[in-house]
């Protein structure tokens, strides 16, 4: 009898061992299982790791290891990559700084020769030379800017402000332009209408959308700028009626170099449209355009009413 | 890499006698971080071809690969999870559980799937979204964009491999439309999420890096996409 009490009470101990063994096991499994999903969401996502665990010699222990190492590796190719953008970034700087000089000299030489000279035919190729000089000075310049805009070395500063001031500015600088070929420039634009902007860039973005305006529309045309605010964008807008672009060419129209195969011989480079999007898009805000071919053009460059407080990367 | 590619994918349908051919080989593919919309009348086969990258409906023949799975090799139970953890919907008609807050709304597909939420990720989304005041809101106080906002939100919460928008602004007005699609727009770019978007809309389409047409079960033409990213 006694020994039968003794069996079933050790079976029975061995029982709630095992059980309470088996829960252990899957509390460890689950707490395993959590700490991993955790630290590969803060890998996921390039944020500092921060669960600091003493290294001991459980399955965690071990993993954890490994995930740290992964984490490090990663970020030490992201520190890498980075460096190198900024290394070209200094190479691009230091190429347009040191050639600043040398063309700022061209131009004067050349404006000299052509005070000397009286040969219809020298006159001709010094302008000409003149004319490439120009071009390529322009080159350098944008080619700062957008290595400044890529490598994000360029602090976009937003402050709440009237946005009249900053389109007056971009305004401005092309009616000198716009003049010659007898444009008239609209705007419509409540003064009161604030915004949050960086609004020395925003003006280039502006600008560039104006000039391309400019650029495209012929003589005694007309370019309306104009401003909605809607729920959550603000909506400028840049409408003139130049020559249009075809629907298949609009989503190319913004990338890097891109001109249309129909305006080779006038002057530019593609650029403006890709500072406009990198603009846009480094104040959280997009472009579009809308428009056929020979029914005028509308650029639309949103920004968003509100800047979000959070995601400052 | 290529995160979406059908080969010669066709979908059939038995009517009677006819057969009606909803996709007639579509050859369709896809970069990561790249933002697609498909434009087609309604009946082109859009939504046939959304179904199909979605694992909502099976291809008569050709196959659909979704990065890097052939989806005709999961079975049901395989082809949900599949769904829940790789492919963001957003529909038309938003979607929302109408006895869940707005936050609940956005975690409930991650605490399906037994995931740890990363709420500091989420505070993100919200505050970009510009959904952060509302967040325990309950959906039906929120106006159409607003919802939709939320189900955008939703659909990015989980990091999925793509999002797949079926006409998202179908119910709401133009302007309202217009500016929930550039916050998707700039929600996913800064989350570099791909995104598949449906649409009858030209404006809106206009949006994406790449326009596809559709016609008859057919892609008709292709615009290029940007280079850079």
């Amino acid at each position: 009898m006694a020994g039968l009490i003794f069996i079933t009470s050790c079976t029975s101990l061995a029982a709630v061992i095992a059980i309470w063994k088996f829960w252990k096991l899957r509390r460890e499994v689950y707490s395993f299982a959590d700490k991993t999903d955790r630290a590969l969401d803060l890998i996921l996502s390039e944020k500092e790791w921060d669960i600091v665990e003493k290294t001991d010699d459980t399955l965690w222990g071990k993993i954890n290891e490994k995930l740290h190492r992964t984490a490090r590796i990663q970020n030490q190719k992201q520190a890498e990559i980075l460096r190198e953008k900024q290394q070209i970034k200094e190479l691009i700087s230091d190429i347009s700084h040191q050639t600043k000089t040398p063309i700022a000299n061209m131009k004067i030489y050349l404006e000299i020769l052509q005070e000397e000279t009286s040969n219809d035919r020298e006159i001709h190729f010094l302008k000409n030379m003149e004319h490439q000089t120009t071009k390529l000075d322009f080159l350098l310049q944008s080619m700062i800017k957008m290595s400044r805009l890529e490598t994000g070395t360029i602090q976009i500063q937003k402050k709440n402000q009237q946005l009249i001031n900053t389109l007056g500015r971009a305004v401005a600088a092309v009616v000198a332009k716009a003049d010659k070929k007898n444009l008239r420039i609209f705007v419509d634009c409540d003064p009161e209408i604030l915004l949050p902007h960086d609004s020395k860039w925003t003006e280039e973005a502006v600008f560039n959308l104006l000039d391309n305006a400019v650029k495209y529309t012929q003589p005694d045309g007309s370019i309306l700028l104009s401003v909605t605010r809607q729920e959550l964008f603000t909506k400028i807008s840049v409408k003139d009626t130049g020559k249009g672009i075809a629907r298949e060419r609009q989503a190319e129209i913004f990338t890097r170099f891109y001109r249309e195969p129909e305006v080779h011989d006038e002057e530019g480079i593609g650029i403006g449209l890709y500072l406009t999007r990198q603009i846009a898009e480094l104040q959280d805000g997009y472009v579009e355009v809308r428009s056929a071919r020979n029914q005028g053009s509308e650029f639309f460059l949103y920004l968003p009413n509100e800047s979000s407080q959070s995601c400052d990367n | 890499m290529e995160i979406v590619k059908t080969q010669n994918l066709k979908k059939y349908y038995t009517l009677g006698k006819n057969t009606i051919k909803a996709l007639d080989g579509v050859d369709f593919c896809m970069q990561e971080r790249e933002f697609v919309s498909i434009i087609g009348k309604s009946g082109s086969g859009k939504s046939t071809l959304l179904h199909m990258l979605g694992g909502l409906d099976t291809p008569t023949s050709g196959s659909v690969w979704i990065d890097g799975i052939d989806l005709a090799e999961l079975n049901k139970e395989q082809l949900a999870i599949f769904r829940r953890r790789k492919i963001g919907f957003i529909f038309q008609n938003y979607n929302l559980i109408p006895e869940l807050n707005v936050y609940e709304n956005i975690t409930l597909p991650i605490e399906l799937d037994g995931r740890h939420i990363d709420h500091e990720f989420l505070n993100e989304i919200l505050h970009l979204l510009n959904l952060y005041e509302k967040r325990q809101a309950p959906p039906h106080t929120l106006s159409g964009g607003q919802q939709q906002r939320v189900a955008i939100a939703r659909a990015i919460a989980s990091k999925p491999a793509i999002i797949l928008a079926d006409e998202p602004t179908g119910n709401l007005d133009t302007a309202t439309g217009h500016d929930v699609m550039g916050l998707l727009k700039i929600t996913a770019q800064k989350f570099q999420q791909t995104i598949i978007l449906i649409t009858h809309d030209h404006d809106i389409a206009q949006l994406a890096d790449r326009i596809v047409h559709i016609e008859d079960g057919k892609i008709i033409m292709e615009g290029d996409g940007y280079v850079e990213k």
